[in-house]
């Protein structure tokens, strides 16, 4: 056992500069664990820009599918149309009235000018709706220039924050080293 | 007819396929992981530095108090050797001053060396150097500071001291010296006093506190006690003088100084009144020692009137009983007759206080013949007793004085028992071996005749008639046989040893006890001439004696020189109180057969 005081000595003697190799170890793992904490954000962040990427898609797709289906129902209204139309005239022929003259005319031509009036509104009701979904469309195109501006903030964070973490240890085992 | 037509039922969805997800990635809950490392490696590097901060600010502690404590230790060293160094080596520049060396051990403990036979292994780190520096030089300040400021008292002490001890001189000096010695003394130790404007100059304590040898303060104190010792040395001077003459007119004078506040100025008022009280002290003892010394005198001088008394009286009693036995053997021998001491000599003596009046009254009485008729046993028994318990010279006295004024023709001591009684007296004054012996066996026969008190008394009074008077018979017989130097009839005889005398009268007494005698049955001449044996009873022995035995025996005694000359009295006083013991028993017979007979 005569070995031991030796041994206690020499660990005593090597002691600081085990701790001080502690403390370089542990800045440099703290430095590493900062930029991957920085690069993982900034994928995170990339991902999320992503996904707005999509959704301004969906967005746009769905305001395309909006104007497409009002056009259609457009195409339907004026089917109907012609038939009340078809309709009207048949009325008034019926009940002896030249449906193309006079007051069924005048009557005809008001009601072509409410079809249009229709048709007109609801051209402009879809617009409003399809303009809606591309202004998401472009908010979501602007949250994806965000968050990747965010991922390549992060990322630059973590290198920055690893640069501070080893250079505060430097510093810290500097100031120790003249003041302790 | 109506033609039906097909219309489409369905309408065109205004759903897409797509949707918005809202899917969205956390970055804060994606970097955990990174954090946590990141976390964990922070941690690391904090207990690293902070362990790595303790541990060398330990190091760097424990190097710099290493350091520090044998830079101080050795400064210390040098501190207390420099107490014995010369102040002004110390001081200086050069290599041997404290600077110097407080330099070099500065850079030994630095740098590694050997000094004084220590071995310095240095300091490595630059922090624990450069603080060990300032730690070392402040210490160094310090040390030097008090090494400096030791050097310094050391010059200004030995100084001081060199002053001291002459204004010490200077105070003995005006004290015991001359006059003029004593001025001189005085004008240095307090300053010539100025003939024009009476104020003194600067006095030795006074320069030596503008030397800076003492302060100002102390110089006053100094001053102060100075002239309170030169004062205390004047008065004790005095109180010697007095005491040494014992003379009250010193102490007079001395107290008379004391009570002027103008002299002795120096002294306090307590000391003053402290040196008042001791000179009255001594003014007392030296009176009271002259008062005795007078009353001692006085009776040195009674004392050896007494002593010159009783010598002379010694001297005149024993040329009264030499003139008396040159008489006697004149008469017997037939020479020439002596002239005998003329009365007019002792009357001579008493008039020049030689002798005592009871003396001279004895003297007279021994010359004229004027006796008593006989000793009465319990007087002379009792002066016996107060001689050998008196313990005083005075108690002596006294029982001489009875003594004499107990002789006379009407007296109850004759004049031969006085002189054995006075010679008794010389003896136990002289405290003589025969007087020493006397008293011995004289308590050993109190003892076996009667009870004796814790004084050495005879204590009579718890005996009968009878033995109350053996008893004393019993003393009377031992103080006769010990110190009898005349028979009845003026003849010498020489005393008796007291031991011998004891041991005599033992037996007697105890035979006179056993025939119911109230005096002592001599023995063994009257028992053998009368024949009595142990085994007789009182009756048969009484009854056996006549006259003609008693004749017969007196006969006997007078021509047996076998019997001692100063047994011989003894013996026929006995058989003369035999007879009459007998005579008494023949009566006491007689009385009885007349009553039988009745």
């Amino acid at each position: 056992m005569a070995f031991i005081a030796p041994a206690v000595t020499a660990i005593k003697a090597a002691a600081p500069m085990i701790s001080l190799g502690a403390t370089v170890l542990g800045a440099a793992t703290q430095a590493t664990g900062q930029v991957a904490q920085g690069n993982t954000q900034q994928a995170a962040y990339n991902f999320n820009a992503d996904i707005n990427e999509r959704n301004a898609q969906v967005a746009e797709q769905q305001a395309d599918q909006l104007v497409r289906r009002e056009e259609q129902k457009i195409v339907d209204f004026q089917k109907d149309f012609r038939k009340f139309s078809d309709a009207q005239s048949q009325a008034f022929r019926y009940n002896g009235w030249i449906a193309s003259e006079g007051t069924p005319l005048k009557v005809a031509l008001a009601s072509a000018q409410e079809a249009e009036e229709e048709i007109a509104t609801r051209r402009y009701n879809a617009k409003v709706s399809a303009g809606q979904l591309e202004e998401n469309a472009t908010q979501e195109r602007m949250q994806a220039d965000l968050n990747r501006m965010y991922g390549k903030s992060a990322s630059r964070a973590g290198k920055v924050d690893a640069g501070t973490s080893l250079l505060g240890a430097a510093a810290d085992v500097a100031r120790i080293r003249m003041f302790a | 007819m109506r033609v039906p037509t097909y219309q489409s039922q369905t309408e065109l969805t205004g759903k897409i396929s797509a949707q918005p997800f809202s899917v969205r990635a956390d970055p804060s809950a994606a970097s955990q992981t990174a954090r946590a490392f990141s976390g964990l490696g922070g941690e690391v590097q904090k207990q690293g530095i902070d362990f790595y901060q303790r541990l060398l600010s330990e190091q760097r502690d424990t190097d710099l108090k290493n350091a520090q404590i044998d830079y101080e230790q050795e400064l210390g060293n040098m501190k207390l050797a420099s107490l014995n160094a010369s102040p002004s080596v110390i001081m200086g520049k050069g290599p041997k001053g404290f600077e110097a060396q407080a330099a070099a051990l500065q850079d030994t403990i630095i740098n590694g060396g050997t000094r004084n036979g220590k071995k310095y292994t240095g300091i490595s780190d630059s922090v624990v150097q450069k603080r060990f520096k300032l730690a070392a030089s402040d210490a160094a300040s310090n040390a030097l500071i008090t090494v400096k400021q030791q050097a310094r008292n050391r010059q200004i002490d030995a100084a001081a001291a060199t002053q001291l001890r002459y204004a010490e001189h200077l105070e003995r000096q005006a004290t015991t010296g001359n006059g003029p010695d004593r001025q001189k003394a005085r004008d240095e130790l307090f300053g010539i006093i100025n003939k024009e404007t009476g104020k003194p100059g600067l006095s030795l304590f006074a320069k030596m506190a503008a030397r800076g040898l003492i302060s100002p303060q102390s110089a006053v104190q100094l001053e102060t006690k100075s002239r309170s010792t030169i004062a205390r040395y004047d008065v004790e001077e005095r109180l010697i003088l007095a005491d040494d003459a014992q003379s009250t007119t010193y102490t007079a004078r001395l107290l008379e100084g004391l009570e002027d506040n103008k002299q002795y100025q120096g002294l306090d008022p307590l000391t003053r009144l402290a040196y008042k009280q001791q000179t009255v002290n001594l003014q007392q003892a030296i009176e009271a020692k002259q008062i005795s010394d007078r009353e001692s005198a006085e009776r040195r001088s009674i004392t050896q009137g007494n002593e010159d008394r009783k010598e002379n009286q010694r001297k005149l009693l024993a040329e009264i009983f030499e003139n008396k036995n040159a008489l006697q053997r004149a008469v017997t021998a037939g020479g020439p007759i002596p002239q005998a001491i003329s009365p007019t000599r002792i009357s001579d003596d008493l008039k020049r206080g030689k002798i005592s009046l009871e003396f001279a009254k004895y003297a007279d009485n021994l010359l004229s013949n004027l006796d008593a008729p006989e000793d009465v046993v319990g007087v002379v028994t009792d002066f016996t007793d107060r001689i050998i318990t008196a313990t005083t010279d005075k108690q002596l006295d006294d029982v001489r004085k009875s003594i004499l004024e107990s002789t006379g023709r009407t007296g109850t001591v004759t004049l031969n028992t006085a002189e054995s009684l006075l010679r008794l007296i010389n003896g136990q004054e002289n405290n003589t071996q025969e007087a020493l012996d006397f008293k011995e066996y004289r308590r050993l026969l109190s003892q076996v005749v009667a009870k004796t008190d814790s004084s050495g008394f005879l204590n009579l009074g718890d005996l009968d008639g009878e033995s109350a008077a053996r008893a004393l018979d019993a003393q009377q017989t031992y103080f006769k046989l010990t110190t009898a130097t005349f028979d009845s009839k003026g003849g010498a005889i020489t005393p008796m040893a007291p031991e011998q005398a004891f041991n005599q009268i033992k037996k007697q007494f105890e035979q006179a006890q056993e025939y119911k005698l109230p005096f002592l049955f001599s023995n063994p001449t009257v028992g053998r001439y009368f024949g009595y044996t142990n085994l007789e009873t009182r009756k048969a022995f009484f009854e056996r004696l006549t006259t003609e035995k008693f004749e017969e025996v007196r006969r006997l005694i007078k021509n047996n020189n076998a019997v001692a000359q100063i047994e011989k009295p003894f013996e026929l006083e006995t058989v003369d109180l035999l007879q009459s013991e007998h005579r008494a028993f023949l009566a006491r017979q007689a009385e009885k057969a007349k009553s039988e007979t009745d």
